[in-house]
């Protein structure tokens, strides 16, 4: 019994999967009829291969467009698109002046409170400054060291070492203090 | 990859393509449209609309088969447009303005092949393309499924009714051909 047809034209284009296709070969081998279709499917192909153009023409039209192609195409190359908006923003004339007069007039009403607020803050920085006590209130010498005490309470320790060597060199005042206590004993 | 979907395609990713793809695409525009020039005009405007549109494909094979069907588009309505000015011209002069033949065939006699010709150009067009894709894009029937949108089920049937219609035309001496 012969096979579907449609089995032979897939068979013509080797789209017939494994078993099958060995199945219609051995049949295609005993049968003519088969094998006429064969042949007939064949000749449809080489008939529309015959109307192709030559290969010398399809080459010469290869050439000729890549010449084309590649002359109008000067940045193939191009890495990023030029423009990252697609469409360009179109603003109407009496629209963009409306905004700039906005955009003053905005400005002009903003400015004096940002001013105003920078001046606020210089004054009641100088109030800070005035309130540090840069003159020590105090009187006479008791009061000095009353204060002094109180400092003392409160700052943080503060430890000099003295070198451990006693050999200072006599300058300043304490020779003027030597010379005092000579003219004395004398 | 030749072409990734984030990055544009590289001059030669693009002449890779071109040198790859062009015999196709212009054999196939070829057969449609019938003459040389019209063929060359149209594979010309296909690589220039893959470049103006920036288009990225994952791979070589997907850009040549979005190239196969923008050419089988633009021919079949170029076709359609030059065999529309035909009639009008034939019914205003009345004359017999058909096109004439491309190619010589030693297999068929010269009425056969006449008749094959014409047999070709009046089926359906659904028919035509499948047949032309793959008897001039010497593409297999997945890739014709591919191209055309359709299942490769439906590629096996067209291919093989367009093939049986031309056939009866070439076997009508014969008694096996139906």
């Amino acid at each position: 019994m012969c096979p579907d047809r449609q089995l032979i034209s897939l068979y013509k284009d080797g789209e017939l999967p494994s078993p099958w296709k060995e199945k219609l070969e051995s049949h295609l081998g005993s049968c003519q009829e088969c094998t006429h279709i064969l042949g007939t499917y064949s000749q449809v192909s080489a008939f529309l291969k015959h109307q192709q153009p030559d290969q010398d023409k399809v080459d010469v039209a290869q050439r000729n467009i890549w010449k084309n192609i590649s002359q109008s195409m000067p940045r193939l190359d191009r890495s990023e698109p030029k423009y990252r908006w697609k469409h360009p923003v179109v603003l109407p004339l009496p629209a963009a002046i409306a905004a700039i007069v906005l955009v003053a007039l905005f400005a002009s009403l903003v400015t004096p409170f940002i001013l105003q607020q920078g001046t606020a803050n210089t004054q009641s920085v100088a109030k800070i400054n005035s309130e540090v006590p840069g003159i020590i209130p105090v009187s006479d010498m008791k009061g000095l060291l009353q204060y002094l005490e109180n400092q003392t309470a409160t700052a943080d320790i503060v430890i000099i070492k003295l070198p451990e060597t006693s050999s200072f060199i006599p300058s300043g005042q304490p020779e003027l203090i030597r010379a005092v206590d000579y003219q004395g004993r004398r | 990859m030749l072409f990734n979907t984030g990055t544009p395609m590289s001059m030669a990713d693009f002449r890779r393509l071109y040198d790859s793809t062009f015999p196709v695409l212009f054999r196939v525009a070829y057969r449609i449209v019938g003459t040389e020039d019209a063929a060359e005009d149209l594979c010309q405007d296909a690589f220039f609309r893959l470049y103006e549109r920036n288009l990225r494909f994952p791979n070589l094979d997907e850009a040549k088969y979005w190239l196969i069907r923008v050419v089988k588009n633009a021919a079949l309505n170029y076709a359609k447009r030059k065999e529309r000015e035909r009639r009008a011209y034939q019914r205003a002069f009345r004359e017999d303005v058909r096109k004439p033949e491309t190619g010589e065939s030693e297999y068929i006699a010269g009425e056969t092949k006449q008749e094959v010709q014409e047999a070709l150009q009046k089926l359906p067009e659904t028919m035509r393309t499948v047949l032309v894709l793959k008897e001039y894009g010497e593409l297999n029937y997945k890739e014709i499924g591919r191209i055309l949108g359709i299942s490769e089920g439906n590629v096996k049937v067209r291919v093989f009714r367009a093939r049986e219609q031309l056939a009866a035309l070439i076997g009508k001496d014969g008694a096996h051909v139906s």
